[in-house]
């Protein structure tokens, strides 16, 4: 593999939520482990999927059983929160990165039924755009645990970044056993 | 309902009666089907397709002498219907059914998806704890919203909202559920060039306003920085 091409790879906290808490799961998240670490791998969560998962952002790691364990090994880690506001929108927001969730966010709900914002989801974008726009990374790989959120950021980032970013969907239960493979961690 | 019939119904006529093959012969299948697991996924494979003893023993894993059982089982209760032979094993088909229990006027009625799911219920607590705290409804409105799931047609956040349920115990459900139907997604990922060529999203948003370029005002990090807030505080020499 190109060293130019290394992704950042960054995952929904529904990848944690569907593969278990570390503590039952220690067999598999071994697997993963060595699966992230024999591509050289880190695996990121925006911030806001981080106090999704009971964590405090301001104070890494916080005492969360959920996915504390996991960040002290070394292998994930919290990316600072993205900027954006929820209560503003698309035409109101003046700042690219907000302009791009809340497009995101438009994107994820043509493609489900029912209203429940899908903010947070929207938030993976949001560090996807930041990590290519400061070169903290040549291309971006996203897993998500939701179908109409691929589509809606993969929509989006296409537009604006085209062949830099990459966009996985996976059941719930999927993770835990297709994460043995280190092709998902690889670009 | 012209299939409606009814145990304490003595209006039923003598034609019926002559007209019509008897296929009840007892419920305690019906109820084994909720309390099973390996009988609830024998029925709920064969509904894909004929089965033979062969193919439980391969896909499922089942003993052969489990695989005859269960079989015999659902043979006897009108479940499944014997079909001829292929290659050389007797191939099986499932009958559909449903159970509707009427309570004070209301009526619940399930069937097989949810005779698998709640035949989990030990293994899963997720499973557990829905019919516990919420009941049988709950749990097939979530069976409900997790095959709009399988379809792309829901997020979890909104599985969440339309089952009334926490986020933690909707998703641990799902998760169960889209095991247990053995939902599958692609295993390869989306590209730009999935993506439709079309700049406009809806009436407010058009993606050509999101334009590409450095603005380093807008960045809530500086360029060099590690991605993650660990690797930021090992770098600084931090702990």
């Amino acid at each position: 593999m190109s060293a130019g091409l290394r992704p950042a790879i960054i995952i929904d906290s529904g990848i944690i939520r569907g593969t278990g808490k570390p503590r039952n799961n220690r067999h598999t998240y071994r697997q993963i482990r060595r699966a992230v670490e024999s591509e050289n791998q880190t695996l990121y969560l925006p911030a806001t999927m981080y106090e999704e998962l009971g964590g405090d952002p301001s104070k890494v790691p916080s005492g969360t059983d959920w996915i504390d364990p996991l960040i002290e090994e070394g292998w994930i880690d919290i990316a600072p929160k993205v900027s954006g506001d929820a209560s503003a929108s698309f035409s109101s927001t003046t700042t690219q990165r907000g302009k791009l969730r809340h497009a995101v966010d438009h994107a994820i709900r043509q493609e489900k039924s029912g209203d429940e914002s899908e903010w947070e989801d929207t938030a993976m974008a949001g560090l996807a755009d930041r990590v290519l726009s400061n070169a903290q990374a040549a291309r971006v790989i996203i897993h998500t645990t939701d179908e109409p959120a691929q589509k809606g950021i993969n929509r989006v980032l296409a537009a604006k970044w085209p062949g830099y970013v990459r966009t996985y969907f996976h059941h719930p239960h999927e993770p835990k056993t297709r994460f043995r493979d280190p092709r998902y961690f690889r670009w | 309902m012209a299939n409606d019939f009814a145990a304490d119904d003595s209006r039923g006529t003598d034609d019926d009666a002559a007209g019509r093959k008897p296929r009840v012969h007892g419920l305690q299948t019906y109820f084994r089907v909720f309390q099973n697991p390996d009988l609830s996924r024998v029925y709920y494979r064969a509904r894909d397709g004929p089965i033979t003893v062969p193919t439980l023993r391969e896909e499922l894993g089942l003993s052969k002498s489990s695989a005859y059982n269960y079989i015999d089982e659902l043979v006897d209760a009108g479940l499944f219907v014997k079909l001829e032979e292929s290659e050389g094993a007797t191939q099986y088909t499932a009958t559909e059914w449903t159970l509707t229990i009427e309570v004070d006027g209301e009526s619940l009625t399930m069937g097989p998806l949810t005779a698998l799911v709640v035949a989990n219920r030990t293994q899963y607590p997720s499973i557990d704890r829905v019919i516990e705290e919420h009941g049988l409804e709950a749990l097939q409105e979530c069976i409900t919203e997790a095959r709009a799931y399988d379809r792309g047609e829901t997020t979890t956040r909104q599985f969440a909202a339309d089952t009334g349920l926490s986020y933690g115990l909707a998703f641990e459900v799902l998760a169960a559920i889209a095991e247990l139907f053995g939902f599958e997604s692609a295993e390869d990922p989306m590209t730009d060039t999935d993506a439709p060529d079309d700049q406009v999203i809806d009436a407010e948003v058009d993606l050509s306003e999101l334009e590409r370029k450095d603005d380093p005002s807008e960045d809530e990090d500086a360029g060099n920085a590690p991605i993650g807030l660990m690797e930021r505080r090992r770098q600084s020499g931090g702990e």
